[in-house]
């Protein structure tokens, strides 16, 4: 049982560390808190769907192999959110560039309202749950249940997309020319980097990451309703506020802290599952009077 | 200044409303006009939908047969599950002078939140789905009525079905935290500690909205249940029962009441994973009733685009009381009240009648067993014919 309630939480926790790291990916560049996340992972998943029903149409399905179809949906439905990133990032963020921080704040709340609702409005009964599609192996590995394929694929993106992410910021070009913005602005536009290439482009690394996360927790819940997107934003925040905002593996350290919480509330504590919320959110303040930088930010030292 | 303004205004708003009257053709029948109100959009919407194409088919079929001195009108609005919608719907409704009675209602909580706009404009509200004991009170009589069982009935009949008849003996509860779940799981405990020889092992509350129960469920696999009674909506209920085949548990039966059943649950559930979930539904299959099939037709001959659901019948039941009431003492909301109350009505559901508080007395329930993906009558279905043998056999 004990077995079974920690991969539960693995699980829980890589949902909401894929959102988690979009903020800390946002935040790690422009200092700015963008609100919309959950709600650009909801809309990858509606992405999803949408591919889905274009590549079924379009008999895909019978003249290549399955996991190529599945591959072509992900990367497609990713750069749909791409695209949204980057379209964030242009009405909702840049405008109120060296203004306020908390002008983007509110604007990325706003966007994420907006995305919600016209995914509500616009997709065919978007406002109701929808059924995602499987696209995902039977089976399990050694036949033992929690174990299922379907876990270890997820898991396994999870993993794949946080290590490329690391590997992008630390080892290419562009993740040294976002972390030179991200430490000083001026001085990085005087050593040769290209604000406004780069940053747009970190949005759109951000979105895809996130439509990518919108289709794992899509395959983990096997249902998508347009409104869970702000719950997701505010774990997925959360997460990265208790790990760290702005790093990554605190993203992932915040998340899983998250879901270890809610499972172990909802399966140890009699009647627990009711106020698993509340749990997991009370962590939040704890963490927020005790450690605020998080668990693996660093110190945030005020120079006078 | 403002004084003038304000007359002026008036005077204006007089001359507006003389000049429209005259402008009525003498010829036209009267318009009379009967609401509805229910979940169309939101996590609900598959039980607002069927009624509401069932409530538009009562009204229009009124008009054709036309033995009514009125031209019938509807007025149709969503209350998305939400009590908040729903008031403000019921508000829209009470204030159109035209209309005469209305209908409404999937969600208890919208239920409770609207009956006081009906109550307070004396005007008859007829309820066609939502099912807590509650919304049917002395307080409430006559204004309100409701057509479709209480949760408490439904409970009962399912109890006596699983215990009684089918002989499962370990329960564990799930209900979300609404009044809906917490009634259910009120009432699910009162009759299974009447019942000797059953145990409870477990009882858990989940939250409407939420998709993880992995957790709550790894922790009921380990108390060992043979069934998971579910007093949720139909959302949640696929999902738990998806997760419930995830952790292991396919030979756990779910069962609970009508909330869930609708095939949008084997839809998300998937018709594999939803095998063998029992269900009570409310009166007996339509199929099965003498005017059935003429219904069917007709609804089909429609061409709606959703089916007709579990409360469709219900809801075109509740209409035909209404009219026949409204034949009966014509359009004054007081006496067609007082009409609708005291009606015998033999139609689609059989005869319904109400009790002292405005409750139906027409006390059929079904059980239903999920049987190759669909929802079929236990009498009917490969499990009673012992083709098929139910979880936790």
């Amino acid at each position: 049982l004990l077995f079974d309630q920690i991969i539960n939480a693995i699980l829980l926790g890589s949902m909401y560390a894929v959102v988690a790291i979009g903020f800390s990916l946002f935040f790690g560049v422009l200092n700015v808190v963008v609100f919309s996340c959950g709600d650009i992972a909801v809309a990858g998943a509606f992405s999803v769907l949408i591919m889905y029903g274009v590549t079924k149409g379009m008999g895909l399905f019978h003249t290549l192999p399955f996991f190529l179809v599945v591959l072509i949906i992900v990367v497609a439905s990713a750069l749909i959110t791409g695209v949204l990133g980057v379209v964030a990032y242009r009405a909702a963020i840049k405008p109120f560039e060296g203004k306020s921080e908390l002008m983007p704040l509110l604007s990325t709340i706003a966007l994420g309202v907006i995305i919600r609702e016209v995914i509500g409005l616009w997709f065919p009964q978007g406002r109701n749950p929808q059924v995602f599609p499987n696209l995902m192996p039977e089976g399990f590995l050694f036949g033992i249940r929690v174990l299922s394929y379907e876990r270890l694929i997820i898991l396994l993106i999870t993993m794949l997309m946080l290590t490329a992410l690391f590997l992008i910021v630390t080892r290419t070009r562009f993740g040294q020319s976002i972390m030179a913005i991200s430490q000083n602005r001026e001085a990085a536009i005087m050593m040769g980097v290209n604000p406004g290439v780069i940053v747009p482009l970190t949005f759109m690394l951000g979105g895809f990451l996130l439509g990518v996360g919108g289709f794992i927790i899509g395959t983990h819940y096997n249902i998508v309703t347009f409104m869970t997107g702000s719950m997701y934003g505010l774990k997925g925040f959360s997460a990265a506020v208790i790990g760290g905002l702005g790093s990554i593996y605190g993203a992932i350290v915040g998340g899983l802290l998250i879901a270890v919480v809610e499972v172990f509330v909802a399966g140890y504590v009699p009647g627990g599952a009711a106020y698993m919320g509340v749990t997991a959110f009370l962590v939040v303040v704890l963490f927020m009077i005790f450690r605020p930088q998080g668990i693996l930010g660093e110190t945030t030292i005020k120079k006078v | 200044m403002l004084i003038v303004l304000l007359i002026v205004s008036m005077l204006v708003a007089g001359c507006g409303q003389k000049a429209q009257t005259p402008q009525e053709p003498a010829k036209e029948l009267p318009v009379v006009k009967i609401g509805f109100i229910g979940p169309l959009t939101g996590p609900n919407a598959y039980q607002g939908v069927g009624a509401r194409n069932a409530f538009e088919m009562a009204v229009k079929m009124a008009n054709e047969a036309g033995d009514l001195p009125y031209k019938l009108e509807t007025i149709v609005l969503d209350d998305a599950s939400d009590p908040s919608t729903g008031a403000s719907a019921a508000l829209k409704i009470v204030n159109d002078e035209a209309v005469v009675a209305a209908i409404g209602h999937w969600n208890s909580p919208v239920a409770m939140a609207t009956i006081p706009f009906f109550k307070a404009a004396k005007i008859p509200f007829m309820i066609w789905g939502a099912i807590s004991p509650a919304l049917t009170s002395a307080e409430n009589y006559p204004y309100s009525t409701r057509i479709c069982l209480t949760l408490i009935q439904q409970n009962e009949a399912l109890a006596n079905f699983l215990v009684d008849q089918m002989g499962y003996k370990r329960f564990a509860i799930i209900s979300d935290t609404t009044t809906f779940g917490v009634t259910n799981t009120k009432s699910w405990t009162s009759i299974l500690s009447n019942k000797p020889g059953t145990e409870l092992v477990d009882t858990h509350e989940i939250h409407v909205g939420e998709t993880d129960f992995r957790a709550v469920l790894a922790s009921i696999k380990a108390k060992n249940p043979q069934v998971i009674y579910f007093g949720g909506v139909v959302t949640e209920a696929a999902l738990v029962r998806r997760q419930m085949n995830e952790a292991g548990m396919e030979n756990v039966l779910l069962a609970g009441i009508s909330g869930m059943a609708d095939e949008k649950f084997v839809e998300v559930a998937t018709a594999a994973k939803a095998e063998g979930t029992i269900t009570s539904k409310p009166g007996r299959s339509i199929e099965k009733m003498p005017l059935g099939p003429q219904f069917i037709e007709r609804y089909q001959k429609e061409g709606f685009a959703e089916p007709y659901g579990v409360y469709g019948p219900y809801a075109f039941d509740a209409v035909n009381i209404i009219l026949a009431a409204l034949k009966k003492v014509g359009p004054d909301t007081e006496k067609l009240t007082q009409a609708i109350a005291d009606i015998e009505y033999d139609g689609l559901l059989g005869k319904t009648s109400f009790d002292n508080i405005g409750q139906t007395k027409n006390y059929l329930v079904t059980i239903q067993v999920v049987d190759d993906g669909k929802f079929v009558d236990w009498e009917d279905s490969k499990y009673f014919s012992g083709q098929k043998t139910l979880q936790g056999k």
